[in-house]
């Protein structure tokens, strides 16, 4: 089984073979939502490529970003964390394929090893740091850092250059308005940092967005690659 | 729903909306136009510019400007 998905494919060999049996491959439809708020969560999904995004749910239609998960993770983390839910969405922001598994079986498979349980927790645990980070950057972040601070990180996700993503939704992801996006994507195109077509964003100069971003970048993919080893194949870029 | 665009306007380049919105009338575009001069005048006080650099232009789908929000129309608040 070829496996894109780095959690899985630095499982140890008994661990994987404990989910193998029950992985299903499955394509990741652009907007498909994944988990509903406080409603039992039904699959872990282990993605090849495209991008989730997790989201926080409040009140009158409130929602913000709090993180994304790739190829570098696995949704269902409250599974993992031993309930069956949580107040949060997920859905899938850019359309892939992944590996999924029924949370029962996973639930199976974490108590029969504490090896697996430990590498899973640690998915989370880097997740959480990226959260921390999120809240860092929409606490202290101009538009334009966060932009590129989301460009980023869906570019470390994902193969090639190229972004299928629309001014509107990355608004929504970054709590902002649409206006403030536009202009945001444009002065990053006059720095010559990206490219914006019509429903896609081209990433240019990945250095020059990294250092624009620099304040809010870098720290969670660190721990990241402590917790899980995960590194980008764009790191060396 | 009628389709209306935002086309930000920055000294003498217009920034245009490549997308529009589907808003239910003028006065859900204004809304969201006067939201977005707030935020810009936020923006601009970060990155230290003045807050009424940018205003935002409502266009309809056949490019007819039906209004001009600017820094002033939301600097005395709601």
């Amino acid at each position: 089984m070829a496996l894109a998905n780095h959690v899985l494919s630095h499982l140890s060999q008994d661990d994987l073979a404990l989910l193998q049996p029950h992985l299903e491959p499955v394509e990741l439809a652009f907007r498909k939502n994944l988990e509903e708020p406080n409603e039992a969560i039904k699959f872990a999904y282990f993605p090849d490529d495209g991008i989730v995004s997790i989201v926080a749910n409040g009140g009158r239609g409130r929602m913000i970003e709090v993180g994304v998960i790739g190829r570098d993770g696995m949704t269902a983390q409250p599974v993992v964390m031993g309930t069956d839910r949580s107040a949060n969405s997920t859905f899938v922001q850019v359309a892939g394929t992944a590996h999924r598994i029924e949370v029962a079986a996973l639930r199976k498979a974490m108590d029969r090893s504490p090896t697996l349980r430990r590498s899973l927790l640690m998915v989370v645990q880097a997740f959480l740091t990226q959260a921390a980070h999120t809240a860092l950057a929409n606490g202290t972040g101009k538009i334009e850092e966060r932009a590129a601070r989301w460009l980023v990180m869906a570019h470390d996700r994902l193969t090639g250059d190229g972004l299928p993503l629309t001014h509107e939704f990355l608004a929504i992801m970054l709590g902002v308005r649409r206006a403030g996006v536009t202009v945001s994507l444009k002065n990053l195109e006059t720095l010559g940092l990206i490219s914006t077509k019509r429903k896609v964003i081209e990433v240019r100069n990945r250095a020059g967005l990294v250092k624009l971003a620099a304040d809010i970048y870098g720290v969670p993919e660190a721990e990241q690659t402590r917790l899980t080893g995960w590194r980008s194949l764009k790191f060396s870029r | 729903m009628p389709v209306y665009f935002f086309h930000i306007r920055d000294g003498a380049r217009l920034i245009l909306d490549p997308q529009g919105s589907d808003l239910p009338g003028l006065h859900a575009a204004r809304d969201e136009a006067r939201a977005s001069v707030r935020e810009f005048a936020i923006e601009a006080l970060q990155h230290r510019l003045p807050v009424d650099r940018l205003h935002v232009e409502i266009v309809d789908e056949d490019g007819t400007t039906l209004d001009i929000v600017r820094f002033s129309d939301v600097a005395d608040g709601d």
